[in-house]
C-alpha cells in the first residue's frame, strides 16, 4: 500500500473536443491501450485518445475508477486472483446502474471499450446489447437493428428448414 | 423503460457535468448498432447463445450468414433442448446439431469450439471428426467436456486424438479444456508450445506423458488439475516461468515439484504430500484444504518456510491439540494477512 500512497503518479488524457482529464495512472492503466503506452514510454505529459469525445471518455474514465484494484500496489493484472464475494457485488449493482444509458451512449461505449481495450467494459457493454436482442420479439429485434425483412416467403422456408433445430 | 432510460441519462448527464465544471457538447444521438465495425459486431454477437445467433439470419438478408462470422461455436444441452436434465435423451439430437453447424463452418476460422454434453458412447463416435473440424477451422480455444455425472470407479474414459493434431494446429492452440479423456503422447510430440490455460479435469494419463507434456508447455499461465489420479509423483523437469495460477484439487498424487517463478496463485484440495513449487516470490496468494489432520505446528512453523512470500493464506484442516491427557480433534480455517517470515 506505502508505494501507492507516496507515489500517486498522474496522467493527464485529452479527447479530441479538448478536454482534458487528470487521471491516476493505475486508474488509466485499466486500459490495456493506454498501458502499453505507458510502458513504452510514450507517455509523458498528455495522451490524446482520439475518436471518443469527452461525455464518453469521461464515462469510461468514470467506469475505471472504480474497476481499479485496490490491493497489490505492483498494478499486475487483477485478473489471477478473488475480489471478496461482498466487494464483487457491490461491482455488479454499480456497473447495473451504470449501463442504464441510451443505445447510443452504449454503442460508443462499446467502440471506446473496443479501442481502449478494457476488457471489463466491452463485456459490460456487449453483453447488455445481447439481453436487449434475446429478449424481445422477432420484430423488435429488427426495429432495435434497424433493418427491414426483405425476404420472400419461400426464401424465408429455406433458411429456417437448413438450421431447423434453431427455430424449434 | 423508455422513462427509465431517459432518468438514467439525466441523472448521468448530471454527474459529467460535475466532472469538470464544464458543459459538454452534444454527441451525435442516432449511432446505431450496425454503424459499429463488422470486427465488434461479431465480437457481440460471439456472446449469443449459438441458437440465437443463427436465428439472427432470418432478420434480413444482411444478416442472413452474419452469424457465421461469428467465431465462437458453444455447444451444450441448451442448445438442442430447453430441458437441462436427462441430457441422454437429446444426445441424437446434439449430435446432429453440432455436426449440421460444422459443416456450415467448413473451411472458416473457428476461434472458440466448446462441447459440453454428458458422456454418452454415441458421442464417442463423432468426437474424433469434431477435433478433425479444430484442426481445419484454426481453433484457439478447445473445450472437451463430456464428464458424465456418475464418473465414480468409470475408466472408460474417451482418447482424445492427440495424432490428429498436426503442427499448426499445435502452434495455434491457446487454451486447452479436457475433462473425461485419456491421452497418449505420440512420438516425438513436442507439446503445445502457445498453450497459455490448460485445464484437466477426470483425466487418465500417465505420469510420464503428463509430465513430457506439461515440460513443453513453456507458456503456460494457467494450469488446473482436477480428479487426475496418478498414483505417483509428478516432477516437471523444465520451468514453467509464466505459470501464475496452479491448482490441484482432489487427485491422488505422492507428490508435486514444479519450478515456478512467477507463480502468483496455489489452490491446493487433498492429502497431505510433498509439494515443491521450487523459488516462488511472487506467490502471495495460497489456499490449502488438507483431507489428512495436521498439528498446528506443522501450520505454523513448516508452512511459512514452504511458502515464505505468502500474504493472504487461507488453510482449512483438522488439528490435533493435545491438551493434558486428551486429545481433541477440531476443524479450523484459518486465514493470515500479511503473512511473512519477519512476522
Amino acid at each position: 500500500m506505502a508505494t501507492r500512497e507516496a507515489g500517486k503518479k498522474m496522467i493527464m488524457l485529452k479527447s479530441p473536443d479538448g478536454m482534458e482529464f487528470e487521471v491516476e495512472e493505475a486508474v488509466a492503466m485499466e486500459s490495456q491501450t493506454i498501458r502499453k503506452m505507458i510502458e513504452d514510454d510514450c507517455a509523458d505529459t498528455a495522451i490524446l485518445i482520439p475518436n471518443i469525445n469527452s461525455k464518453i471518455l469521461s464515462r469510461v474514465i468514470e467506469y475505471c475508477n472504480k474497476h481499479v484494484p485496490t490491493t497489490g500496489a505492483t498494478g499486475a493484472a487483477a485478473s489471477d486472483t478473488v475480489a471478496p464475494a461482498a466487494l464483487a457485488e457491490d461491482l455488479k449493482i454499480w456497473d447495473a446502474e451504470f449501463i442504464k444509458v441510451n443505445r447510443a451512449t452504449r454503442f460508443n461505449l462499446i467502440q471506446a471499450a473496443s479501442y481502449l481495450n478494457i476488457k471489463g467494459l466491452l463485456d459490460l457493454t456487449s453483453q447488455t446489447t445481447i439481453d436487449t436482442i434475446s429478449d424481445n420479439s422477432l420484430e423488435e429485434i429488427r426495429s432495435f437493428l434497424s433493418t427491414k425483412n426483405d425476404y420472400l416467403p419461400e426464401e424465408e422456408q429455406t433458411i429456417r428448414r437448413e438450421n431447423q433445430w434453431a427455430f424449434q | 423503460m423508455d422513462n427509465d432510460l431517459t432518468c438514467a441519462r439525466k441523472r448521468h448527464m448530471g454527474s459529467y457535468e460535475s466532472y469538470q465544471g464544464k458543459v459538454f457538447k452534444k454527441t451525435r444521438a442516432n449511432v446505431q448498432f450496425t454503424d459499429l465495425p463488422e470486427d465488434m459486431l461479431s465480437m457481440v454477437l460471439s456472446k449469443l447463445p449459438l441458437k440465437d445467433a443463427v436465428r439472427s439470419g432470418i432478420l434480413s438478408s444482411k444478416w442472413k450468414d452474419r452469424w457465421m462470422l461469428c467465431p465462437k461455436l458453444r455447444f451444450d444441452v441448451l442448445t438442442v433442448s430447453k430441458n437441462v436434465f436427462y441430457e441422454q435423451q437429446y444426445t441424437q439430437k446434439f449430435i446432429k446439431t453440432v455436426n449440421a453447424v460444422m459443416q456450415q463452418h467448413q473451411g472458416m476460422v473457428v476461434e472458440e469450439l466448446m462441447i459440453k454434453f454428458e458422456f454418452d458412447c454415441r458421442i464417442l463416435d463423432h468426437i474424433n471428426s469434431w477435433v478433425a473440424f479444430v484442426v481445419s477451422s484454426r481453433t484457439k480455444s478447445l473445450a472437451l467436456d463430456i464428464a458424465p455425472t456418475d464418473y465414480f470407479g468409470r475408466t472408460d474414459q474417451y482418447r482424445f486424438p492427440l495424432e490428429l493434431l498436426d503442427n499448426k494446429s499445435i502452434f495455434q492452440l491457446r487454451h486447452l479444456k479436457l475433462s473425461f479423456a485419456s491421452f497418449e503422447l505420440p512420438p516425438q510430440f513436442s507439446g503445445f508450445p502457445n498453450l497459455r490455460t490448460l485445464d484437466l479435469y477426470l483425466l487418465r494419463v500417465s505420469r510420464k506423458d503428463l509430465q513430457d507434456m506439461l515440460s513443453n508447455c513453456i507458456n503456460l499461465e494457467w494450469f488446473s488439475i482436477f480428479r487426475c489420479h496418478l498414483n505417483d509423483e509428478l516432477t516437471v523437469a523444465c520451468p514453467l516461468s509464466k505459470l501464475l495460477y496452479f491448482r490441484v484439487v482432489h487427485c491422488r498424487i505422492t507428490k508435486i515439484v514444479l519450478n515456478a517463478a512467477k507463480l502468483k496463485t496455489f489452490i491446493f484440495y487433498g492429502r497431505l504430500y510433498p509439494v515443491d513449487l521450487g523459488d516462488a516470490p511472487n506467490l502471495i496468494h495460497a489456499f490449502l484444504d488438507f483431507y489428512t489432520p495436521v498439528t498446528l505446528e506443522h501450520a505454523l512453523t513448516i508452512l511459512p518456510k514452504v511458502l515464505p512470500s505468502v500474504q493472504d493464506l487461507t488453510l482449512r484442516a483438522s488439528f490435533e491439540l493435545k491438551v493434558c491427557c486428551l486429545t481433541l480433534h477440531f476443524n479450523m480455517q484459518v486465514g493470515f494477512s500479511g503473512f511473512s517470515p519477519s512476522q
